[in-house]
């Protein structure tokens, strides 16, 4: 019982009556069966959502995972509001005369600031980039897809194309960050002379990066060879059609892996863009770019964009930057 | 048109109630005559079961995501009203003061337009069992095409199959197949389509679909792209067609409108359209056999159950084009080349008054062949007397006829309509044994036909009675609960279909155009005053 109650306090009011009232309503979510469904998925009815967009969200939950990985949180964000990852461009390769891609070790990497085209890649520094292109500022030619797709059809190596019913003005920036690099490392060498690789069989054109294959059957694959092999120990490798022809018979136990590009490459797009204080790419268009003695390039103090979002980061979260 | 003059709110026969009739002997009238006694009180409570039934049977579809109905109610616009704000009250007949609904007008268009209040005023009348009041072209048009147009299966492995116009189930129909079991060694394999592509989720799949009979099969996963379609066991002549809608369809009545026949075994049924001498009649159709083994091995024959004469708010028959089962109702939308219709798909229930004078215990009944009881405008009933007394032979009987527009005739044993004062209509049996009689009656009006025949016996005191035993014969016709004249963009269609979002399209041949409709209503929170409105409105006005 509290110390200070009020009692014997009444109020009275007067209320005019109304007559006819002049309203604009005003929307209701009403719960269903479909709010049940969510609650099991944690996945909320978005405010003025019907039946059937939440339930393709829902379904979604099953297809595009929330992890704790870049992706993974993009596809989480983007389903809890509504504007789930889509198909946006797809980028292939340009065809000689032969049949045969013109880049003979492609690859293209999507990053935060940049998309970089690589005719040779290589994982040690002996790689020869194609292009560089900057999608990040506003001031560059590649802001938008659409001027994106321009400049990557001008490589004499690629070619890129918009997925019908994409918005030719979206921002590059919301491509979804990723690579062509695969890596297969579990195929068998079956005990026959010419190995199909698996990807290939479905018609993919995958482009095997030369040099990237190994074999645990050493004695077998010895020395690669660019035609037909003849001495015991030779191989030879077709790259773009995906076979494995050796001299000797492997014991079809042995596995062998490789690494290689998907193309076409379909990138995905996404409303909802991740950015990290640990990305190069990112970092570098937020703080001035100094060069040191040793000639390596670091970070200086915030540009305007930088401090811009410090500002922010450090107004809305209560952490102490660089802590 | 008032909420008590609708179609659907007359009473109706349940198909509950043939099921729990069927449990009694074969040879009773109870069981075998729809309109008995006995099946008039068990409709009462059959309706009951089968509404329960129908919600536990769409409750039992809710349990799963993929096909939880989409069209449960998902939202509503609320308008408070201010404190000051008092509703009328008016009185009930029995004299208890209630609360008077108010006047909603509501902006539609620019113009101020009055709204009624729901049925009842609860959220069942409010979104579930309302009708359409309004219905607007959606200003969306999508060139149509077959996923696989009608093709053979001999040349269905060299279809490239086509872009989904609408993403959501497939409907496969299979036409004129034969062959439903291949035995293999030791295993039996059945009849199937495989259909691979991508699911509207955006996985990989594939689905295989067992063709139980020559119909149309609804996938069960939702797609966007199909990217190869194979069938196997299936004969090399029959035709395979997969839709996006089911155009080519007669569509199944939902499971809770099963047709139950006199005999017993529940089958599926089916409802189409024909035309007969006077317009369109929707027509029921239920398979022969009820045991769907038979049915999967190709005895897939149905017979017709009923056939409804459709009319509009006129009375006029219309020549309809194609209609709708809307989902998870009894209602069936169905257009003609400049309207479009409402009806509730079910048997209308007869006129039952002309029976009123019926005998208790009457020695002589009349049946149908097959107890037939339901028959279309133009057909002929043939009813034959069924002795109930071998004992007790009439020394004099005679047929009375009340036709559905409230003339009644004696019948002569030719099938002659006498007037009523001609000689009283008797006709004298034979002394010593009793054939029964034959009759026919053409079927020219619609609504309940009453046969009625009267028999006098002399009993052992040289007394005389008569007794009466009645039959009713049913020509069933259905108004429309609404109809519209349709938008110049969505008349002369040839189909209209509802897509798995619950979206309803007219199909005109070439492409499919999206209609929308409204169902402007309100309900009325007397005690939060607050009014509910199913639709949006840029404003609305209240007065009480």
């Amino acid at each position: 019982m509290s110390e200070y109650s009020i009692a014997g306090i009444s109020f009275a009011f007067t209320v005019t009556s109304v007559g006819k009232v002049e309203l604009v309503p005003e929307r209701q979510n009403i719960v269903n069966r479909f709010d049940e469904h969510g609650d099991l998925l944690t996945l909320d009815r978005l405010p003025e959502e019907g039946n059937a967009s939440f339930r393709q969200r829902m379904l979604d939950v099953t297809v595009n995972r929330g992890s704790p990985t870049y992706e993974g949180f993009i596809n989480n964000l983007a389903r809890e509001l509504g504007l789930s990852k889509f198909k946006a461009i797809t980028i292939d390769l340009v065809l000689g005369s032969d049949g045969e891609p013109l880049a003979t070790n492609p690859r293209v990497d999507i990053l935060a600031s940049e998309v970089i085209l690589y005719k040779e890649w290589n994982s040690s520094e002996d790689y020869e980039i194609d292009k560089t292109i900057n999608i990040y500022d506003l001031g560059t030619d590649c802001y938008y897809l659409s001027d994106l797709i321009n400049e990557i059809n001008t490589s004499e190596y690629f070619t890129a194309s918009l997925v019908s019913g994409v918005r030719p003005n979206l921002l590059s920036t919301c491509l979804v960050r990723g690579n062509t690099h695969r890596r297969e490392d579990q195929e068998v060498a079956w005990a026959d002379q010419q190995t199909r690789l698996k990807d290939t069989e479905w018609g993919t054109r995958p482009r095997t990066h030369e040099g990237s294959f190994w074999f645990s059957e050493k004695n077998v694959f010895v020395t690669e060879v660019a035609g037909e092999p003849e001495n015991p120990g030779e191989y030879s490798i077709d790259y773009y059609n995906g076979y494995l022809v050796s001299y000797d018979i492997p014991s079809g136990t042995g596995r062998f892996g490789y690494t290689y590009g998907e193309f076409p490459y379909t990138v995905y797009a996404s409303l909802v863009q991740l950015y990290s204080l640990q990305d190069e790419n990112f970092t570098k268009k937020l703080f001035a770019q100094e060069v040191l003695e040793s000639g390596e390039e670091v970070n200086a103090l915030p540009n305007a964009e930088g401090s811009e979002i410090i500002h922010q980061l450090y107004k809305d979260t209560k952490v102490f930057w660089g802590a | 048109m008032t909420l008590e003059d609708r179609p659907s709110r007359r009473y109706r026969r349940s198909w509950i109630t043939q099921r729990i009739a069927n449990q009694f002997a074969p040879w009773t009238h109870a069981r075998s005559c729809p309109v008995s006694v006995a099946q008039q009180i068990i409709n009462v409570g059959a309706l009951e079961i089968q509404k329960t039934e129908q919600q536990l049977a769409e409750e039992a579809r809710n349990m799963h995501l993929s096909d939880c109905n989409p069209l449960l109610m998902d939202h509503a616009y609320s308008s408070e009203l201010p404190a000051g704000f008092s509703f009328g009250e008016t009185e009930t007949v029995d004299g208890a003061i209630v609360y008077a609904p108010p006047t909603v007008c509501v902006e539609i268009n620019d113009v101020l337009t009055e709204i009624a209040i729901a049925e009842d005023n609860n959220i069942e009348t409010f979104y579930y069992d309302c009708l359409p009041t309004r219905i607007v072209y959606g200003d969306v048009q999508k060139i149509w095409d077959d996923v696989i147009s009608e093709t053979t299966v001999s040349e269905i492995s060299s279809v490239e199959p086509e872009e989904l116009v609408l993403e959501g189930h497939l409907y496969v129909t299979l036409m004129s197949n034969t062959i439903w079991k291949t035995r293999f060694k030791d295993t039996y394999y059945f009849t199937k389509i495989t259909i691979i592509g991508y699911s509207r989720k955006g996985t990989y799949i594939t689905e295989t679909l067992p063709l139980r009979y020559n119909g149309t099969f609804k996938t069960i996963n939702q797609w966007s792209s199909v990217e190869e379609v194979f069938v196997s066991h299936v004969d090399g002549n029959a035709k395979v067609v997969i839709s996006c809608l089911p155009f080519s369809e007669d569509p199944i009545v939902d499971q809770w409108n099963t047709a139950v026949p006199i005999d017993g075994g529940d089958r599926i049924q089916f409802l189409g359209l024909e035309e007969n001498d006077y317009g369109s009649i929707l027509v029921g159709r239920s398979f022969l056999n009820a045991d769907m083994e038979l049915i999967r091995m190709g005895l897939d024959d149905t017979r017709r159950d009923y056939a409804i004469e459709l009319l509009d708010q006129d009375s006029l028959n219309i020549t309809a084009e194609a209609f709708l089962c809307k989902p998870y109702s009894d209602l069936i939308y169905l257009i003609d080349a400049n309207s479009l219709y409402v009806y509730d798909r079910n048997v209308p229930y007869p006129e039952l008054e002309n029976t009123a004078d019926q005998s208790a215990d009457v020695r002589m009944a009349l049946t149908t062949d097959d107890s037939q009881w339901i028959y279309s405008r133009g057909e002929t009933a043939t009813v034959t007397t069924r002795i109930l007394d071998v004992g007790n032979i009439p020394i004099c009987y005679r047929f009375l006829l009340y036709t559905p527009s409230g003339s009644k005739y004696y019948i002569g044993l030719d099938g002659s309509l006498w007037p009523i004062t001609e000689a009283d209509g008797w006709i004298t049996s034979p002394e010593t044994s009793w054939d029964e009689q034959r009759i026919e009656i053409s079927m020219s009006e619609l609504g309940a036909y009453t046969l009625e025949i009267e028999t006098k016996y002399k009993e052992l005191d040289d007394t005389y009675i008569t007794r009466k035993a009645k039959l009713i014969l049913f020509v069933p016709s259905v108004l429309p609960e609404v109809q519209f004249v349709l938008p110049d963009e969505l008349k002369g269609c040839r189909d209209i279909k509802i897509d798995s979002d619950g979206d309803l399209w007219f199909y005109n041949g070439t492409s499919v155009m999206k209609a929308i409709l409204y169902h402007d209503y309100f309900i009325a929170d007397y005690a939060k005053k607050v009014i509910w409105t199913r639709e949006e409105y840029p404003r609305i006005t209240v007065e009480p």
